[in-house]
């Protein structure tokens, strides 16, 4: 099994785990919920807030998706710190899998929490009506997640992604091909001709 | 005395401003995890940081901007509960408190992002500092000196001279930590004057609230204040200094220039500072005497009936004057380069003109010569300036580079492969190591000019390259000639339409707030660069002013292209 496989296998296998106690516990969550959020590390809700969740999204069963998200986030720090571990082995980024894992993991806590949430009852959020041309609706502001995806992904769109620079150049006389021999001296030293080709006045 | 609805009102009112204060520490509080990740990811680019932290600053502006469109509907309930004070005193001393920790928040954290991005990349300078350099010629090796900047080597075995620049991550480094780390020792002390300046303003208000006058500032707070503000920037300025590298009489321009903006501009209009500095008050200077008040008094501007712009002209010199008042020495020249015996003879021949023009100066008619005097000074005091600071040595060459040599360059840089910009500063007598010198030092004067004047001329040499060149050129063209605001440039040039501009600029609103990156998408949507929209920029903003109607269907058709923008994945 290749190390991207694994990857995708540990992360359905967690996400399942959550999925399951989350979905499986009383309105609000329980102490299987409970003793998952403390496996993870995650600091659950303020009972008072996970009680006024439970009351405004009548849920009659399962964890409140806030917290389910919050697992999910935590998953996908993990998965990423893997897949950034991955990145930097030829071999893995090679694979096919890659890069739809790499998909997978940017889109797993929407997509995943939209499932839970579907699974214990409650309607995906209804589309917003579209724009209409003239006056389109002011979409909400960026998420932080959007906003961190995006200045991560559109730098690496510049024109000048990735370009190497050399550091260390010299000057060859345009006319005859000799070096620069004398710094700050732009006269070629072998036809007495302007090094670069022309002076040009700077003042 | 609030009676208890208006107490009620009050604690609404701060129990609002503490749930937007919850809301800003816990957008910083997960922000701040995005950008630990980013930063281990990224230690050596601050590019995403940055364009992530220019969105985050959006949404901790819209907070603020939130607080402020909520105090009139308090307000309003406070009022129809019984009397406006003291419970509007009470609320706006709460809500500058509450600005100053909002703000100060909002700088310590976007310090500590930038600070820490600094400190993670610095293993990496350190490494790219120690890497051997080798002659590109034979391979030999360079004995670098200075490796955080570009110096010529000559080779030992072959003679040949190598121009060795340091490393994009060092040179990013050196080019802006300085500016972080300076700053970071220094928000305690930044903090600390506002609050000075906000304890006056909230005795101001309990004043009126007790309805008691608004009392002038003592000239002994003032005086404080500028101790304040000095302390600051001086330590602002050292330790700028210190990191970047620089001389005693670089701290001590660079202090008098932010001085100048931060307090002297705003002293010079106050009467208290003024009267305690020898200074006739502004409003004093404006008086006339009344046995002169019947008395015609025409001036250098003349009379209507000898000069058919007297009454335009006269605006202009009101203008050019008021404008000048901030800077007494400049305000004194003015006044004897514009003809007039004193500040009083000017006051005479203003004075004249509204007492046979003021009803005019109300029709449609008036207010028509009233704008199109405004852009005749603009046009005016930008000749004034630049005319001073060539007369004043703030636009000759450093060392034998012309501020015009300079611009050109830097707008050819961007696009120039290395060898190829190697060879345009050879022709220019330039190796890599003067023109990093010669770049820095312009860089520090236009930071400490206060007149502006330096990136005018820049901008005038800068623009004009690029597929749209042609409409930067003809925005300055137009600008040089003292048309600017008069007509727009000329029409000929406009190769991007005015609803192309106004789709740009709101797409760059939205990327910015995205925390997308400005250049890959202009590159991306509109394949162009950001000198281009630079150049498209200058020409439309020139149109916009000579024709204000203009300005109203720019703001609608950005904020439409803005939304369609941030729609879009």
């Amino acid at each position: 099994m290749s190390p991207v496989d694994a990857l995708n296998n540990s992360i359905s296998q967690h996400a399942g785990a959550i999925h399951r106690s989350a979905s499986s516990s009383p309105a609000g969550g329980g102490p299987e919920w409970d003793s998952l959020m403390r496996h993870y590390g995650l600091a659950p809700l303020d009972p008072t807030e996970r009680a006024m969740i439970v009351q405004a999204m009548r849920l009659s069963r399962g964890a409140v998706p806030a917290e389910v998200r919050i697992a999910f986030v935590g998953l996908r720090v993990w998965a990423q710190r893997e897949l950034d571990r991955l990145r930097a082995d030829p071999a893995a980024t090679s694979l096919p899998t890659f890069a739809w894992t790499e998909q997978r993991v940017r889109d797993l806590v929407e997509r995943e929490t939209a499932a839970y949430e579907l699974s214990i009852g409650i309607p995906p959020a209804a589309s917003p009506p579209p724009a209409s041309p003239a006056a389109p609706v002011a979409p909400a502001a960026p998420s932080l997640a959007s906003i961190f995806a995006n200045a991560q992904e559109t730098s690496k769109e510049v024109p000048w992604a990735g370009m190497t620079y050399k550091t260390t150049t010299n000057l060859n006389c345009v006319h005859c091909g000799g070096p620069q021999e004398q710094p700050a001296d732009f006269m070629c030293k072998y036809c007495r001709r302007p090094i670069a080709g022309t002076i040009k006045p700077t003042a | 005395m609030m009676n208890p609805a208006q107490q009620q009102i009050v604690t609404q009112w701060n129990q609002h401003m503490h749930q937007l204060g919850g809301q800003l520490q816990q957008l910083l509080h997960q922000a701040d995890g995005g950008f630990q990740q980013m930063i281990a990811q990224n230690p050596s680019d601050p590019i995403p940081v940055n364009n992530a932290l220019g969105a985050i600053e959006h949404q901790y502006k819209d907070l603020s901007e939130k607080l402020h469109n909520s105090f009139d509907e308090y307000y309003d309930r406070l009022c129809a509960a019984g009397p406006g004070e003291p419970g509007h005193a009470h609320m706006r001393c709460a809500m500058r408190a509450f600005d100053r920790w909002m703000e100060e928040t909002w700088q310590r954290f976007e310090n500590h992002i930038h600070v820490s991005h600094y400190r993670a990349m610095w293993p990496l300078v350190q490494q790219a500092m120690q890497k051997p350099a080798n002659c590109n010629r034979c391979g030999g090796p360079l004995r670098r000196a200075t490796p955080h900047k570009s110096e010529s080597i000559t080779c030992h075995a072959c003679n040949t001279v190598n121009q060795v620049m340091p490393e994009t991550v060092v040179a990013t480094y050196f080019g802006g930590s300085p500016h972080y780390f300076a700053e970071s020792s220094l928000i305690d002390k930044r903090t600390a004057l506002q609050k000075f300046k906000d304890d006056w303003d909230d005795h101001c208000d309990h004043e009126h609230a007790a309805d008691r006058d608004r009392p002038e500032e003592p000239i002994e707070r003032l005086k404080q204040r500028e101790q304040m503000e000095k302390a600051y920037w001086t330590a602002y300025a050292e330790a700028r200094v210190r990191s970047e590298g620089g001389t005693p009489e670089d701290v001590r321009t660079l202090v008098e220039a932010r001085m100048k903006q931060a307090f002297y501009d705003e002293m010079n209009l106050n009467d208290v500072w003024r009267k305690a500095h020898g200074m006739q008050g502004v409003s004093e200077q404006a008086e006339v005497p009344p046995h002169l008040r019947n008395v015609d008094e025409w001036g250098p501007v003349g009379h209507p009936q000898q000069n058919p712009n007297a009454l335009e002209d006269n605006w202009v010199h009101e203008q050019l004057l008021q404008e000048a008042l901030r800077e007494p020495e400049r305000h004194a020249s003015l006044l004897k380069q514009l003809g007039y015996q004193s500040a009083a003879h000017r006051a005479h021949v203003h004075h004249t003109f509204m007492r046979h023009y003021e009803g005019f100066l109300s029709s449609p008619q008036g207010q028509q010569l009233v704008t199109k005097a405004a852009m005749r000074a603009m046009n005016e005091r930008m000749k004034y300036a630049t005319a001073g600071a060539a007369s004043g040595g703030l636009l000759d060459p450093i060392e034998g580079v012309a501020l015009s040599v300079y611009a050109s360059l830097q707008a050819k840089q961007a696009s120039a492969g290395v060898d190829e910009f190697t060879a345009l500063l050879a022709q220019h007598q330039m190796d890599r190591a003067k023109w990093d010198r010669v770049s820095k030092a312009w860089l520090d004067r236009m930071t400490r000019d206060t007149t502006g004047v330096i990136a005018t001329e820049y901008a005038k040499s800068f623009s004009g390259g690029g597929q749209f060149g042609n409409m930067g050129a003809a925005a300055m063209d137009n600008m040089s000639s003292g048309q600017m605001g008069l007509q727009g440039p000329s029409a000929s040039a406009e190769s991007v339409s005015f609803e192309k501009y106004c789709e740009i600029s709101g797409a760059m609103a939205a990327w910015s707030k995205q925390g997308k990156d400005i250049s890959a998408g202009l590159h991306k949507h509109f394949s162009m660069t950001a000198m281009d929209f630079s150049n498209i920029s200058m020409y439309w903003s020139q149109k916009m002013m000579a024709d204000m109607s203009m300005f109203e269907t720019q703001s609608q058709m950005t904020e439409q292209f803005e939304k369609k923008y941030l729609a879009m994945p």
